[in-house]
């Protein structure tokens, strides 16, 4: 049988190279998008700016701050660990799940709202609506549903990351996995970052 | 074990004064956008962006502390930037 034995060089080379495909694929796919919308947005610029108007900059913005502070505590648990300051770590991890739940909370409020007022792809006031405003609504639908799916799975990596600090197979000498996951929290706030300018701001 | 301790405790205020900064220029951004500023509000918003993406990448990630995927990293994301200002521009 064969015998396995933790290869700390092997396991961060993996690691990270598995983290960074990840964040290659997550750049082309919401990067495409995002280029789509500044395309989109040259032939329908009035379109798009009333179609901004339906979005509410200062939920996106409480957002944005939600984002910015889970990346805080993702990072200070990263530096915990590192630093073999355990039950510090795992408070900030816990920190940083309920910034992600109260962000995908907020976010369900903020479609609630959409939906009601028939800002979705799809529905009947929409198509009332001129062609660029109903493009702008797919793009953001896009952007922003699959940003959330993502949050939601981060948030499902923290937590068994957090399970893992807690049992002990997360630490000072074995934290690359943690520092991964990290990682992908911190591309989803640049995303966020992105959305919320050119979405909410630009429009 | 004193020194290692503000060693860390100055990790974690370095840390804490950039999410300060990142949350200032979301606001400041949020602020400039509701101005009338005309067709520069997209440049404006779209370099604090950057900016914000920068602090993220080199405060959070720690992205110069991995070797060369993070300069392929830098340099797509570098170059969508420069596409997306170009399209602005047009």
């Amino acid at each position: 049988m064969e015998n396995k034995t933790y290869n700390p060089e092997s396991a961060k080379t993996n690691v990270v190279s598995g983290m960074w495909l990840l964040l290659f694929a997550e750049l082309i796919v919401f990067g495409g998008i995002a280029i789509a919308f500044l395309g989109y947005r040259i032939a329908h610029q009035e379109d798009f700016l009333q179609a901004s108007k339906q979005l509410h900059a200062l939920i996106g913005a409480f957002n944005i701050v939600i984002l910015l502070t889970s990346s805080l505590t993702v990072a200070l648990s990263v530096v915990s660990v590192k630093s073999g300051k355990i039950s510090l770590a795992v408070l900030f991890q816990l920190s940083s799940i309920l910034m992600g739940l109260f962000f995908l909370v907020n976010k369900y409020f903020e479609w609630s709202v959409n939906s009601a007022t028939g800002f979705v792809p799809g529905s009947v006031e929409l198509a009332k609506l001129p062609v660029g405003q109903n493009i702008f609504c797919l793009l953001y639908t896009i952007m922003a549903g699959a940003h959330t799916a993502l949050v939601f799975f981060g948030v499902l990596v923290i937590a068994w990351m957090t399970i893992s600090t807690v049992n002990g197979n997360v630490n000072k000498e074995k934290s690359e996995s943690y520092q991964a996951a990290g990682q992908f929290w911190h591309s989803l706030t640049v995303v966020g970052i992105f959305i919320f300018s050119l979405f909410y701001l630009i429009g | 074990m004193s020194n290692k301790n503000t060693s860390i405790a100055s990790v974690y205020l370095k840390q804490l004064l950039v999410w300060f900064g990142l949350v200032v220029l979301s606001g400041l951004a949020t602020v400039l956008a509701g101005m009338d500023l005309g067709k520069f509000i997209p440049v404006i918003v779209l370099a604090i962006a950057a900016g914000q993406t920068y602090l993220v990448a080199r405060i959070f990630i720690q992205i110069h502390a991995v070797d060369k995927p993070s300069k392929i990293f830098v340099g797509l994301s570098t170059a969508f930037l420069v596409v997306s200002f170009i399209l602005i521009l047009i």
